[in-house]
């Protein structure tokens, strides 16, 4: 196993399928390798998953450490948390990591408690530099960036002397990087011993409920926000959206407020996207809400109140009221179309 | 929450001023607990900001840049000016 000083990803499978974040995650840490001059490896823990890990080596992996076992099909913490820190402990990584998802979430934290090492959670950019504190210089340290305070400051955090650097990373933030078919990596088989006691609770059942919305494949999304004022003139969002063949998205606050379901929720708590379009419609525009928009390609902005910041960071701009401007949108779009 | 079977001495009990004076009466009497770092054995040098492992380098305040904003009027024109720009660069359609 050549793995010392790499950097590592958790690659996060549910049924057998390699979560999306994780890939993303891979294309980064190739990024972060080939600057610190090391290799990537990834972690890869679950069921009948050999052939699975070999598409992932075109990603610019290095190494996968593959962990079978029937029991492992689904994730449950404690064995999980055991192999990585099995892993973590013999391949001695400088920097490992995980998807914010569920998994990663509840992963991650229990792997840091176990190693006493630093995790950041939630990082929306991972960059290499220099840190010193106390007379001590530490060089090619992982910084671990993220919003803090509701979003109203970018914190960049360290894990100087405890190695190695853990942070979690939403889905959608990091790009995923065109394979590369002629790499070369291996996947190399990783035994861990375990007994009846690692598995204290068995998945008996898994219901997963089919996915209706697909906001980060989507070229144009409309959404809207509190603003809306109802659950019924959200219908002109749908409207909007289905004209445009686009998805319909939604804040936060509209969501709590019962106008849509949490599947359409874009933001820090909800789906990251960049589509070529994002039409906002009576948001304003808050920090938690531009997190997960504010890289599309195109924003337009529809709001009555001229000061919403949501028209700083927007490309188009109309004040006035939703009701009045989106049929004029639609029938303009119908006209030249 | 109410959960089937289960039950609280305040849900029994009528709500009064009197009844949550009382309960405020006995608990006054009620010795509480203080333990300091000696109690729990902790280790002094895994408390605190000196004890995390990691550490904040900087923090910068989020400046919104308002560039490249174009404001359309709401009017039938402007809106069919700009969907006409945005199908034109493929944006749309």
């Amino acid at each position: 196993m050549s793995s010392n000083n790499s950097v590592m990803v958790f690659i996060q499978q549910d049924d057998g399928k390699v979560a999306e974040v994780s890939i993303e995650l891979l294309s980064k840490a190739r990024d972060l390798a080939d600057q610190l001059k090391t290799t990537v490896t990834g972690t890869f823990i679950g069921s009948g998953i050999k052939e699975e890990a070999a598409k992932l080596v075109p990603y610019g992996v290095d190494e996968i450490l593959l962990i079978e076992d029937k029991r492992l099909s689904h994730y449950t913490p404690i064995p999980y948390t055991k192999i990585m820190v099995e892993v973590i402990k013999k391949a001695k990584p400088q920097i490992v990591l995980y998807g914010a998802t569920t998994t990663g979430r509840d992963l991650g934290p229990r792997i840091a408690s176990n190693l006493k090492v630093g995790l950041t959670a939630d990082c929306t950019s991972l960059e290499i530099g220099d840190y010193s504190s106390r007379g001590v210089d530490y060089s090619n340290i992982l910084y671990q960036i993220r919003p803090a305070f509701g979003g109203n400051i970018v914190a960049t955090i360290v894990s100087p002397e405890k190695k190695p650097q853990m942070a979690t990373v939403r889905e959608g933030v990091m790009k995923i990087g065109s394979p590369k078919p002629e790499y070369k990596g291996k996947v190399t088989p990783f035994n861990v011993a375990f007994s009846d006691a690692d598995f204290p609770s068995v998945v008996i059942k898994k219901i997963q409920e089919e996915k209706l919305v697909d906001l980060k494949g989507a070229q144009v999304i409309v959404s809207g926000g509190v603003g809306v004022g109802s659950k019924e003139n959200f219908d002109l969002i749908v409207q909007l959206a289905h004209v445009l063949g686009g998805e319909v998205g939604a804040s936060r606050a509209a969501v709590d407020a019962g106008y849509v379901s949490k599947e359409h929720q874009v933001g820090q708590t909800g789906t990251t996207v960049r589509p070529k379009l994002y039409i906002a419609c009576g948001i304003s525009g808050s920090v938690q809400h531009r997190a997960g928009m504010d890289e599309s390609a195109r924003i337009i902005a529809i709001n009555t109140d001229h000061e919403a910041p949501i028209f700083q960071i927007a490309h188009y701009g109309i004040v006035g009221d939703l009701k009045d401007i989106i049929p004029k949108f639609i029938k303009a779009f119908k006209a030249k179309n | 929450m109410t959960y089937k079977n289960a039950s609280a001495e305040m849900n029994e009990a009528e709500y009064d001023e009197s009844y949550i004076n009382s309960s405020v009466d006995k608990l006054r009497d009620t010795a509480i607990s203080l333990w300091d770092i000696n109690a729990i054995s902790a280790d002094v040098e895994s408390c605190g900001l000196a004890g995390s492992p990691t550490k904040v380098k900087k923090i910068e305040s989020i400046i919104l840049k308002s560039e490249e904003i174009r404001m359309v009027e709401n009017s039938e024109e402007s809106i069919s000016e700009m969907v006409h720009e945005l199908i034109a660069d493929h944006t749309l359609g």
